[in-house]
């Protein structure tokens, strides 16, 4: 560890100055090969509770731990992805990966984000750099979720059909309805996301 | 009771109260579990530690986010759009900045300041962010007073106030759309000159097209699924540009972000600018 200060070693983790880093990770991670060797509705709880798991790693606020779990459940329960993507009129002739792949590559990216490689190992700088790009991007999706259910609370007749149920907002049309219109920055957002996951294969 | 015996019967029960004190009994563990799980109690932000970076390397996704546009796009800080009240991440948005006016060309001698948008990030100058869609900046340019930057009303040196800047939103939809087809073209060309002399070394993400039925962004099947999912296309027809048509030339061009980071990221802005006005 290159930084200052005092460094307090557990059998489970090493506190500095700066964070708690956690050195046992079984709790968290999806075993090797999960999908062949799992039925198909275990593997989707496995991915959820590893998600959850990972609540005390995604901040320290109790606001943005609430917006976190509020987003995965929201993923696992509620969401009609297909029904975004197609909405969204982004992709042709992709080839969709299956539900429980695209579950093990977000718990995979989330992952990622918490993740903290030991200063000065090889390789260190191109893993950090990829490492906090997802961290970074796992904010600000977690920002625009507390934006959404902010405009879902303060009008949940108009807006929740709008942002959680026919995704009107995303779609190539929305620019001619003025009241679409305010969506405008969720909607480039999504868009890109959408076009994120085609592209990495995940469900975000 | 006398005095001296009330004195005496204090000091016996004082006595008597040192003998049956409790002797607290000896902890059980040999360090206090306050030490040995201080993860628990640190209160410091949590990690997974990996000492391996390709044990870690291993765990995360297959494809790095750094060549990805998308992810590009989604990772940049997140700002307020003043249009929406919405906040959003700042490439996503158009930086629009207050500085001092050109005072032979402004029409209006009295008005020392001017707002404008830039087409690159820069860092000097009051700034605020708006949304890089014409037709919101179209809809609510009667209210641009509201795009100032806080930074200009909190000032001690100078007050500015409504009657000191000059805002145009004609600019916006005449000459912004201008400025970025006038680096648009100059990237481009530059770029173009660059894939037809270098031999193809990194694989292309990103494909250029100029085709009127396919949707301005969209991403579509990679050619090749082992090294990337999936390409992503950007066409140049809603830009309506022939300058633009005739470099393109009814080809596909195929970059690489990585290489053409600031030109892709350049398209994206027009195409999203631009996509609301077009048809």
């Amino acid at each position: 560890m290159a930084s200052r200060g005092i460094t307090i070693t557990t059998k489970k983790a090493i506190i500095t100055s700066k964070s708690a880093l956690i050195l046992n990770h079984d709790k968290f991670l999806p075993p090797t090969n999960i999908i062949n060797e799992y039925p198909h509705d275990d593997v989707l709880r496995m991915c959820y509770r590893r998600h959850m798991r990972l609540k005390p790693f995604i901040s320290q606020r109790s606001m943005i731990q609430t917006t976190y779990v509020d987003y995965v459940r929201y993923k696992y329960k509620n969401e009609d992805y297909p029904k975004k993507c197609r909405t969204s009129g982004m992709g042709h002739d992709l080839p969709v990966n299956s539900v429980l792949q695209q579950a093990e590559l977000s718990l995979r990216f989330c992952l990622q984000a918490v993740m903290y490689v030991k200063k000065g190992v090889p390789d260190e700088s191109s893993v950090s750099r990829e490492i906090r790009l997802s961290r970074n991007m796992l904010k600000n999706i977690l920002a625009i979720e507390h934006e959404k259910a902010k405009l879902i609370a303060q009008n949940p007749r108009q807006n929740y059909p709008i942002l959680r149920e026919t995704f009107s907002y995303i779609s190539p049309t929305a620019h001619k309805s003025s009241l679409l219109l305010r969506f405008n920055a969720l909607r480039e957002f999504d868009m890109c996301l959408i076009g994120f996951n085609m592209c990495m294969g995940t469900k975000l | 009771m006398s005095k001296p015996n009330a004195l005496k019967g204090c000091l016996e029960s004082l006595v008597s109260l040192e003998k049956t004190t409790r002797q607290p009994s000896k902890p059980s563990c040999g360090t206090s579990p306050l030490i040995s799980n201080f993860e628990k109690w640190s209160g410091k932000p949590r990690k997974l530690y990996s000492r391996d970076a390709q044990y870690a390397k291993k765990l995360c996704l297959p494809s790095g986010l750094s060549s990805n546009i998308f992810a590009q796009l989604l990772t940049s800080p997140m700002r307020l759009d003043r249009i929406t009240r919405v906040r959003a991440p700042k490439e996503l948005l158009v930086q629009v900045k207050l500085r001092k006016a050109d005072i032979e060309a402004s029409v209006d001698r009295s008005k020392p300041f001017e707002l404008r948008p830039t087409i690159r990030m820069e860092r000097e100058l009051p700034t605020s962010y708006v949304s890089n869609s014409s037709a919101l900046v179209h809809k609510r340019s009667s209210s641009d007073m509201k795009w100032l930057p806080s930074s200009a009303n909190n000032s001690n040196i100078r007050q500015i106030n409504q009657a000191d800047f000059v805002t145009q939103p004609e600019w916006y939809l005449q000459d912004y759309t201008k400025e970025l087809l006038g680096s648009l073209r100059k990237a481009l060309s530059s770029a173009l000159i660059h894939v037809e002399q270098e031999p193809r070394k990194s694989h292309g993400d990103i494909v250029l097209v100029c085709n009127p039925r396919l949707p301005a962004i969209s991403v579509r099947k990679s050619k090749k699924p082992s090294v990337v999912l999936a390409t992503t296309l950007l066409n140049l027809d809603p830009v309506k540009d022939p300058e633009v048509e005739k470099l393109v030339n009814n080809r596909e061009i195929e970059l690489s972000f990585s290489e053409h980071q600031s030109l892709c990221l350049l398209i994206y802005r027009l195409l999203a600018f631009q996509a609301d006005c077009t048809k």
